[in-house]
C-alpha cells in the first residue's frame, strides 16, 4: 500500500511502468479511476495538514501537577537559567577538593607511619645491646647454676700458678658482697672486697693489699651467694663447691653459696711487687662489662696503689665459654 | 540549553518513556510535545469531534503514562503503543455511551466556521472537500474509519497500524483498500479542479 500511496502521489497514469500498473491495479482499472484517486490523495493530504489540532495549555498544565505529584522529589528544571547548564564543567579528579582532602591524609599518614617505624627501630637498636646483655647473663648464670649443682668443676689453664680464689656473698633483699683474696706463691696477699647494692647499683669497696716481696702469681678466693647474684664470671675457669651450696641452700631462703678457684696467667709488669688489676676482677666479676664496677674498682684499686695490669692483657687471657 | 535540547530531540521515544518513568519531566515534556497534537486529533476524529472529550482523553492517557509507565512495554514502539490505547479508550467510550458515528452527523463546525471566511475558489473547493468528506467517512464503518484515518492523517504504516490494533498486516491492507475506495468515490464530485 505504500508503494501504491507513493506511485499515485507522484506519478501520473502515463508514466507508469508495467511493475507499478500492477501495483495500482489493485484498486484502480482505468486512467479516469486512477486521477480521482489522485485527486483523492491530494484532498486527503491536505485536509490531514489542517486537521492537525493544538491542544490547550491547561491540559499540559495539569498533567504537570500530575507529574510533580508522582515524582516529587525531582524539581523541575526548565526555568534555570540556559547557560548554567552550559557552563558546567567537567573537574578533573585531581582538583576536587574531596581528592586533595584524602591525598593530604594519604601522606600524612604515611609519613607518620614511617617516622614511627624509625622510632622504634632506633628504640630496638637501643635496647638491642641491653638484651644481649641480659640474655648472656641469663646464660651464665644458668651455666653457673647447673655447674653449681654438678660436682666440683675445676679448670687448671697451662700456666696454673696463679690461683685467685675469690668469694661472693649476697641476699635476696638488698645487697651483694664480693671478696676477693689473691694469694701469690710468693707471699703476697692482696684482699679485696665490696659490697655491691642491687637497689641503685653503687658499690663500696674494701680493699686491703699486703704487697709480696716478690712474686708473680696470685690467687683470688671467691665465695658467692644468693642465686641472683652469681655474676660471678670466671670464663671456663670456675670451681665451685656445691656442699656448700647445698648449705646455704638449706640454711638461707632461697639463694646458694659457692666458692670457685681460677687459675690464671698474670703478666706481670713489676717485679717482687703485689698486684691486682681491676681487669681481672672486672672480668671475672663483671663480665657484661657493666662500667659501674670496673670503674669503681679500678679507681679504688689505683688508690691502693695496686700494681696495673692492662685489662686487654687479662681479657686476652680468658676465653669466653659462651 | 541548546545541547541538552538537542539531546532529547535525539532520544526515541521509548527512552523518552524510560526517563519519564524515573522522574525526568523534560523527557515527558518532549514526549508530550511529540504526541499531544496528534493525540487530540485522533480523539477529535474518533470522538465525534468532541475537543472537550478529547482533550480529556489526552490527559487521561498522559496520566496513565505518569502512573504507570510500566505498562508501556518497551520492545514495542510507543506510537503504535499510543495508538492501541487510544483506539481502545474510543472502543470503551463507545460502549459507554452506546452511541455509534452520527452525533454530530458526521460534520465538523471547526472547519466550517474557519474556512468560511476565505473566499477564494480553492479554499471553497477545499471547504466542500472536507464537509464531504466529514460525511462519507461517518458512512464507514468503524473499523474501516479507524484504519484509513490512522493511514492518512496519523502517518501510521501499514506494518504500525496493525501492531497498534493486534490485527494482521493482509487486514489492515483489505480494510484500507476498502475505505480509499469507497471515500474516493464519494468524493469524487467534490475534488479540487486542479488536481483533476
Amino acid at each position: 500500500m505504500n508503494t501504491f500511496d507513493e506511485i499515485i502521489q507522484t506519478k501520473a497514469y502515463g508514466d507508469l511502468s508495467p511493475a507499478e500498473l500492477e501495483v495500482v491495479g489493485e484498486l484502480i482499472s482505468s486512467e479516469q479511476e486512477y486521477n480521482e484517486m489522485k485527486a483523492f490523495y491530494t484532498g486527503i493530504s491536505h485536509l490531514s495538514i489542517s486537521a492537525r489540532e493544538e491542544i490547550a495549555p491547561s491540559v499540559k498544565s495539569s498533567l504537570n501537577a500530575v507529574f510533580q505529584a508522582k515524582h516529587p522529589g525531582i524539581q523541575q528544571n526548565w526555568s534555570a537559567p540556559a547557560h548554567e547548564a552550559e557552563e558546567k564543567k567537567v573537574v578533573p579528579l585531581y582538583n576536587r577538593g574531596w581528592f586533595r582532602a584524602a591525598a593530604v591524609l594519604v601522606v600524612s599518614s604515611g609519613i607518620a607511619t614511617i617516622w614511627f617505624i624509625g622510632s622504634e627501630n632506633q628504640l630496638s637498636e637501643k635496647k638491642e645491646p641491653v638484651q644481649l646483655a641480659k640474655l648472656e647473663q641469663d646464660t651464665v648464670e644458668s651455666e653457673v647454676t647447673q655447674k653449681a649443682k654438678d660436682s666440683s668443676v675445676s679448670i687448671q689453664t697451662e700456666q696454673s700458678s696463679p690461683v685467685v680464689n675469690g668469694s661472693v656473698s649476697a641476699n635476696a633483699s638488698s645487697s651483694a658482697t664480693y671478696q676477693v683474696q689473691a694469694n701469690a706463691t710468693q707471699g703476697s696477699t692482696a684482699t679485696y672486697s665490696w659490697t655491691e647494692s642491687l637497689a641503685d647499683r653503687s658499690t663500696e669497696t674494701h680493699d686491703q693489699i699486703t704487697p709480696a716481696a716478690s712474686g708473680t702469681y696470685y690467687s683470688y678466693t671467691l665465695s658467692a651467694a644468693n642465686s641472683k647474684s652469681t655474676t660471678v664470671m670466671s670464663n671456663g675457669l670456675l670451681s665451685t663447691k656445691p656442699e656448700k651450696a647445698k648449705k646455704a641452700e638449706s640454711i638461707g631462703n632461697k639463694g646458694f653459696s659457692g666458692s670457685f678457684g681460677e687459675t690464671a696467667l698474670v703478666k706481670q709488669e713489676k717485679e717482687n711487687q703485689t698486684s691486682l688489676s681491676k681487669a681481672g676482677l672486672d672480668a671475672d666479676l663483671n663480665p657484661l662489662g657493666t662500667g659501674y664496677l670496673s670503674s669503681n674498682f679500678g679507681r679504688k684499686a689505683e688508690q691502693a696503689e695496686m700494681p696495673k695490669i692492662s685489662t686487654n692483657d687479662l681479657l686476652s687471657l680468658i676465653e669466653p665459654s659462651f | 540549553m541548546r545541547v541538552i535540547r538537542k539531546e532529547y530531540d535525539h532520544m526515541t521515544d521509548e527512552q523518552l518513556v524510560i526517563a519519564m518513568a524515573g522522574g525526568d519531566q523534560r523527557a515527558f515534556d518532549k514526549l508530550y510535545g511529540r504526541y499531544a497534537s496528534a493525540l487530540l486529533s485522533y480523539f477529535m476524529r474518533m470522538l465525534w469531534r468532541d475537543r472537550e472529550k478529547s482533550e480529556d482523553f489526552v490527559h487521561d492517557f498522559f496520566t496513565k503514562l505518569i502512573h504507570r509507565p510500566e505498562l508501556f512495554d518497551t520492545t514495542r514502539s510507543f506510537k503504535t503503543w499510543m495508538y492501541s490505547v487510544a483506539s481502545n479508550m474510543c472502543k470503551n467510550e463507545y460502549k459507554k455511551q452506546e452511541i455509534r458515528k452520527n452525533t454530530s452527523n458526521g460534520l465538523d463546525h471547526t472547519y466550517a466556521v474557519s474556512d468560511a471566511t476565505k473566499n477564494t475558489e480553492s479554499e471553497v473547493h477545499h471547504t466542500l472537500f472536507k464537509e464531504a468528506y466529514n460525511y462519507q467517512v461517518t458512512q464507514l464503518e468503524d473499523k474501516h474509519r479507524e484504519v484509513f484515518e490512522m493511514r492518512h492523517f496519523d502517518g501510521l504504516s501499514i506494518k504500525e497500524i496493525a501492531e497498534a490494533l493486534e490485527i494482521s498486516e493482509g487486514t489492515i491492507k483489505s480494510r484500507l483498500f476498502y475505505a480509499t475506495k469507497y471515500l474516493a468515490q464519494g468524493l469524487k464530485e467534490y475534488q479540487p479542479e486542479h488536481t483533476k
